[in-house]
């Protein structure tokens, strides 16, 4: 990655887990590839082979254009600690940047699908009283995620600054 | 009071909570149900349904007490399933006298309590005599708040705006819903005229369903009805309502954001409604404990300044010096995009937006939770972004800054996180935090 405009001065990025596009796929293709079967079977039976083999195709660039963008989002997704704030960035389609002060933490979630849980990776959300607050961090080891979680609430707690 | 033992509500109390169930019931049954049973029937039903909710009600005020004792307001209720809440009254956020319209005629009060963190209002205590009803508020914001030490209760005698009645139907005359009704009401008659054999039920169900689409703006204008603010010394005074006389205050400190809308059908008048975003009001809110409010329902410009002044003290939206969007923006927001802007105050974050409905909104930096950078892939194409400055509670104007080039953008977002924190960590009363944190 070039150094680039999004960076934030004094920010330490740290990659999420490259295995969680392995995760994202897993869980997209046991959600897709039975649902494109189904769709195809039933297609086959109502309009014959011929418009089968299109929805298939057409189902088919879907998936491979998913695939794409999922491994290259998992590849910029990243997140800093300084001394104030978490630092998030993800998206490569729209691509965002969240800034999120210690003091503003209202509670924090850890979280792991059936997938994730066999890759050993867990998610941490950030909660604000702002509902639009968009800051998660998937793709950490469980470990990496409690140690997170826990300097999260302790550096919150020193510094909460309520509404 | 007795120290011990607990206070009934008023007596009336169950035959104004009977009657309001027989209205669920007549609604529940609708035209369609009335059809089919034959009114005869129909009242029957609704007679029995009646006198059980009543009976249902009586009971409830037999098992209902409330008392006030060390700190906290203790309410018991409920008939099967017993229930004894003990709120501490430090936590009350607000404590709002109203009078729906039956107990307006008997004279009667419900109070409502709001408690930070609850996403829903406390079931209200209903009903009071009025006189008690303020009795108890009295009592309850004594315990909550310490008194003021050096400026009287009274809020101010001449209201800082008041809206008068022929401005605030006329405004709801220019809706989009009524400007459309006619266009409604003629494709109704011509359906009549094209199928005579519409029952009578048929056309009831059709007034019914233009009386929905007058729903809105009738009740718009009857929620406002002659609605006044008053500067009071620990907030702004807001009172109004037709049917259900409404006096509420808004704490200074909890406010959040405050914003002025002037729709296209307005501005011809110069007219603008105001709102504000402030913490712990559950009333009607999704989001936990937050809410928009109305400071305004309809005024001129200057009395749109006036209120936001009040509320968020040293800002006058006419003074503010607006850093334009970038003419690239056209691409991004083809119609609106002159109107794109932003600018740092002193106190506040401000941003100009909308092009049918003119929409300003200014944010208290000390309020901003977190603050986001997104770029689109089409905003990309022409190196802008935007900035979005995450609040609590629903203004009804998003608090973002679109059509700023990327640089700037990152530049506007570190600026908003250093605003956004406390020069001091001043510790805030405990009733700030919303509870459940932890």
């Amino acid at each position: 990655m070039q150094p680039d405009v999004w960076d934030v001065p004094g920010a330490q990025w740290r990659p999420v887990d490259a295995r969680l596009a392995r995760v994202r796929l897993i869980n997209l293709y046991l959600v897709c590839v039975p649902l494109a079967g189904v769709a195809a079977l039933l297609a086959v039976w109502w309009w014959g082979q011929r418009f089968a083999w299109l929805i298939a195709a057409l189902a088919l660039a879907l998936l491979i254009l998913r695939t794409v963008a999922i491994v290259r989002a998992v590849k910029v997704w990243a997140y800093a600690e300084t001394d104030e704030h978490l630092l998030v960035r993800h998206g490569i389609w729209t691509r965002r940047l969240s800034i999120v002060p210690y003091g503003r933490l209202q509670y924090l979630d850890v979280t792991a699908d059936p997938v994730s849980r066999v890759y050993r990776l867990a998610t941490l959300v950030l909660h604000t009283a702002a509902a639009t607050t968009d800051a998660t961090v998937p793709g950490l080891s469980p470990q990496a995620a409690t140690e997170l979680r826990d300097r999260l609430a302790e550096v919150s707690g020193a510094r909460t600054e309520g509404l | 009071m007795t120290p011990t033992g607990m206070r009934r509500l008023h007596p009336l109390s169950p035959l104004l909570r009977g009657l309001r169930s027989f209205w669920f019931v007549i609604a529940a049954i609708s035209w369609q149900g009335f059809a089919q049973l034959g009114l005869t029937r129909g009242a029957i039903i609704v007679a029995a349904f009646g006198l059980l909710g009543l009976a249902w009600s009586w009971l409830g005020w037999l098992t209902t007490g409330y008392q006030i004792t060390q700190g906290e307001l203790r309410v018991n209720d409920g008939i099967l399933t017993r229930s004894r809440r003990a709120i501490p009254i430090e936590r009350l956020q607000a404590v709002d006298v109203v009078q729906p319209l039956l107990a307006r005629l008997t004279g009667l009060a419900e109070l409502r309590l709001e408690t930070a963190g609850g996403g829903k209002t406390e079931a209200p205590l209903s009903y009071l005599t009025l006189a008690a009803a303020h009795d108890l508020r009295r009592q309850l914001l004594a315990h909550a708040a310490p008194p003021p030490t050096e400026t009287t209760d009274t809020p101010q005698t001449t209201p800082l705006v008041s809206v008068p009645t022929p401005r605030l139907i006329a405004a709801q005359l220019l809706t989009p819903h009524i400007l459309l009704l006619p266009i409604a009401v003629a494709f109704t008659v011509w359906l009549f005229i094209i199928n005579p054999d519409l029952t009578l039920f048929g056309i009831a169900g059709t007034v019914t369903a233009v009386a929905g689409i007058l729903f809105q703006p009738v009740k718009e204008a009857m929620v406002n009805y002659r609605f006044t603010a008053r500067v009071a010394h620990d907030g702004l005074r807001v009172g109004h309502g037709l049917l259900e006389r409404r006096a509420q205050t808004l704490p200074l400190k909890r406010v959040i954001a405050a914003g002025v809308r002037a729709p296209l059908l307005w501005r011809g008048f110069g007219w603008a409604r105001a709102s504000v975003a402030s913490a712990a009001y559950g009333l009607d809110s999704g989001i936990e404990g937050f809410a928009g409010r109305t400071l305004l329902p309809v005024g001129t410009r200057l009395q749109a300044r006036q209120v936001v002044a009040a509320v968020l003290p040293g800002v006058d939206l006419d003074a503010i010096t607006w850093n334009p969007a970038h003419p690239r923006s056209r691409w991004v927001a083809p119609l609106s995009w002159r109107r794109l802007a932003v600018s740092m105050e002193d106190s506040v974050f401000a941003v100009r937006s909308g092009w049918a409905t003119r929409a300003e909104l200014v944010v208290d930096y000390r309020r901003i939770q977190s603050v986001r950078v997104t770029q689109g892939r089409w905003e990309r194409l022409f190196g802008l972004a935007t900035v979005h400055a995450d609040i609590a509670g629903a203004p009804g104007i998003a608090s973002r800054a679109r059509g700023r080039e990327l640089s700037e953008a990152l530049r506007l977002a570190r600026d908003l996180i250093r605003r956004s924190a406390p020069p001091a960590p001043a510790p805030l009363p405990p009733a700030d935090r919303p509870a459940g944190e932890g």
